[in-house]
């Protein structure tokens, strides 16, 4: 029981996580169709603002600057690099991004190094929530989880209730539309994108310090990013909330289960043993196999539903 | 034209030197300086150059020459450590120093080997400071590698010697990095548990991909729902900070058992709440007797901003293996140098060693410590300045680390 309780909401913050980040990138394809590839590196971009401003501020202000430094960055792009290459189609835009995640890490080599950084939780949040039968729950994750849900109430009132938001869905389907009726569609684009990577720099602020901060981060969270968006459905918010619970929750659970095929040939009452040419295959069990578990969901999800669970767009 | 372009290929290959026609032997420190495993391979980096500099310094070798060092990325990975050592061998590198990831080094070891049959005249030495992976000396022994700390058999014997004493412990879990290495931690602490505590129980047996897990809650949640009472690990580097940091934030109060945690940042990820509790099995601690204590403290001379504190013991026993191996053979030519190394006996700081001639491996006294508070403990020299360091709770002779091998060099 205490096992599966911390084990969900361990699942449940990862999850949170996951979600800030997929929901900028999926905000960002669902407007403009563009892959990003770099999303990845701007959330590596916001732990590092984040460490830079909080050597000199604190915490607390680097969780509002860092973010909006990204987003400063992330309008940069936009302005005078991705809106140069869309004329030329989504291809090219696919790798402009794609080098710019390159060129991101290689700036961060040259700025803070290879090696990881020190970026600590601060000693305001360093201590234990509660304890759940004999295990404490830090309270930086409970705070992860707050901001996090924070975060996406806030995005959903913006988007539902303020004219910007409505401005910003009607571009979503109708553009032409609505730079008819006089709107700066392109620079409703840029907002958007600039918003998305600035959700990509807050997911970073608060992960840096709970995993490393180092240049290798993007390239690991990089591709459990894509298997969100895949699963979830491309330009689904709700979808990739979905997927993001889901992929969090296999991830962590599944390193619990130390069951194999052979113990399930056991359970049906045949035995498998060591001599069997089959049994180094077989023996795997689940948790050996949880990081590749999201990977074949992904796959299976391909296969079998490649709009994803609630998507919207074909890709 | 034609002699031009014959000039040209002849001075283009006056470039490729062996380091014997200079007046320097040039070390190739072939490493991860990047990834995941980064900061390692930089506090690696730094115990060999500040054994370098003292070599240089002392100015012994034979024929006045220097010893230099060149750092290569290898981005601790098999494929990309083949492709760096191609360029080690452009610069003319003679001895190649790896110690982080057994399967850089098995690849590597093998490369050398290679080399050194197919390019006799330009032969190259493995000095291997830290690959533990028991198969380097034993199905994969190569007369060209020379390993300076105690396998992972023999780590593992030193440290089921001290938990088998250890009455209130009854059940352990394992985890382990999952490629050869960590598993070869895993059998170890398997099959000598089972020797020396048959009532001993094993209640968790796991292995996490090396160097991505970057969050290790899930592993820790199912240590704690096991009810072990220690955990025994080979972890190193960020697997071992990160998994000592999930179980301090979760409170998982259990006794480590590892080879490493006085490595960069465990010590000060653990915390006082360690004290007691945390135990490793090393060849090298700061507070071993005097001798140790100083080279500690000249480390800390050297490198008065860096976070971590002196610790590869192995680095220094190899340079200075290397240096007296140089100064008895009067040549620094890798070939006659390792014959030189090869049952040498060397008095370091720690205890007398001595390389076996059968396989390569070096036989020396380890050490299992525990993390203790330093007030109080007159002259006992303390970690990344956290108060905390490691006390001796038990010595193995190096005599008795000896282990069989199953070594036919060819």
């Amino acid at each position: 029981m205490e096992f599966f309780l911390i084990t969900l909401l361990n699942s449940l913050s990862y999850g949170l996580l996951l979600f800030m980040l997929s929901s900028g990138l999926t905000l960002i394809f669902s407007m403009m169709g563009v892959l990003n590839f770099a999303h990845a590196s701007f959330y590596m971009l916001g732990a590092y603002f984040a460490y830079q401003t909080g050597l000199v501020f604190g915490f607390w202000p680097a969780l509002f600057l860092a973010p909006i430094l990204v987003g400063v960055v992330g309008a940069i792009t936009e302005r005078y690099g991705l809106r140069k290459v869309h004329k030329f189609g989504h291809v090219a835009e696919l790798l402009f991004t794609f080098g710019l995640a390159y060129v991101i890490e290689e700036v961060v080599h040259l700025i803070w190094g290879r090696a990881p950084v020190d970026y600590r939780i601060p000693e305001s949040l360093n201590f234990t929530l509660f304890t759940l039968f004999n295990t404490q729950y830090p309270a930086y994750r409970a705070f992860m989880m707050l901001v996090s849900v924070g975060m996406l109430v806030s995005l959903y009132l913006v988007l539902t209730k303020t004219r910007i938001g409505l401005i910003v869905q009607a571009s979503l389907t109708h553009p032409e539309m609505v730079q008819a009726l006089g709107h700066n569609v392109p620079r409703v684009f840029m907002l958007v994108f600039a918003g998305g990577c600035a959700l990509a720099g807050l997911a970073g602020v608060l992960g840096g310090n709970l995993f490393i901060t180092e240049p290798g981060m993007a390239f690991s969270v990089g591709s459990i990013v894509f298997v969100v968006v895949v699963v979830g459905g491309m330009g689904s918010l709700v979808g990739a909330f979905i997927a993001s619970l889901l992929i969090g929750s296999i991830q962590t659970f599944s390193v619990g289960f130390d069951y194999s095929f052979i113990d399930l040939m056991a359970a049906l009452g045949v035995i498998i043993d060591s001599n069997s040419s089959w049994y180094a295959g077989l023996s795997i069990t689940i948790s050996q196999t949880a990081p590749v578990l999201p990977y074949l969901l992904m796959v299976l999800m391909l296969i079998v539903r490649p709009r994803g669970l609630m998507g919207t767009r074909e890709t | 034209m034609r002699l031009v372009s014959l000039l040209c290929v002849g001075l283009l290959s006056l470039q490729v030197s062996c380091g014997q026609t200079n007046k320097e032997v040039v070390i190739g420190f072939v490493e991860g300086l990047s990834g995941p495993f980064a900061n390692i391979g930089e506090v690696a980096l730094r115990h060999l150059h500040l054994e370098v500099d003292a070599v240089n310094r002392r100015g012994n070798l034979p024929d006045g020459i220097r010893m230099k060092v060149i750092p290569f990325d290898n981005k601790t990975n098999p494929q990309e450590a083949l492709l760096v050592f191609r360029s080690a061998l452009d610069a003319g590198v003679d001895y190649v120093f790896q110690g982080n990831s057994s399967s850089v080094a098995i690849a590597l070891s093998g490369a050398i080997a290679k080399h050194n049959r197919r390019n006799p005249e330009h032969p190259v030495l493995f000095m291997n400071y830290a690959a533990l992976d028991p198969a380097l000396t034993n199905e994969h022994c190569e007369k060209s590698h020379f390993r300076f700390d105690a396998d992972v058999n023999m780590k593992m014997a030193a440290l089921t010697e001290y938990i088998a004493v250890r009455k209130d412990i009854d059940s352990v879990y394992l985890i382990n990095q999952d490629y050869s290495y960590g598993h070869a931690v895993s059998a170890a602490a398997r099959s000598m548990l089972e020797v020396k505590r048959p009532n001993l129980r094993i209640v968790g047996d796991d292995l996490h991909p090396i160097g991505r897990v970057k969050d290790f809650s899930p592993y820790i949640a199912k240590i704690k729902a096991s009810g072990a009472q220690a955990i025994v690990t080979g972890n190193w580097g960020s697997d071992l900070t990160l998994l000592i940091k999930s179980a301090r934030q979760m409170g998982v109060d259990v006794d480590f058992f590892t080879f490493n945690v006085g490595m960069t940042g465990g010590v000060t990820t653990i915390g006082e709440s360690g004290v007691e509790r945390v135990h490793q099995v090393t060849n090298w601690h700061a507070n071993i007797n005097e001798a140790t204590q100083e080279n500690a403290k000249l480390y800390r001379v050297k490198y008065p901003d860096v976070f971590e504190d002196a610790y590869y013991g192995s680095i220094r026993r190899a340079v200075r293996m290397l240096e007296k191996a140089m100064i008895e053979s009067g040549t620094h030519n890798p070939e006659v140098v390792g014959r030189a190394l090869r049952d040498m006996e060397f008095a370091d700081d720690a205890g007398l060693v001595s390389m076996r001639a059968d396989n390569h491996q070096l036989l020396l006294p380890l050490f299992v410590s525990k993390l203790v508070k330093i007030a109080g403990k007159n002259d006992l020299v303390d970690i990344e300045h956290t108060g905390l360091g490691f006390e001796t709770l038990a010595e193995i002779p190096a005599e008795k680390t000896r282990m069989t091998t199953t070594c036919q060099f060819e």
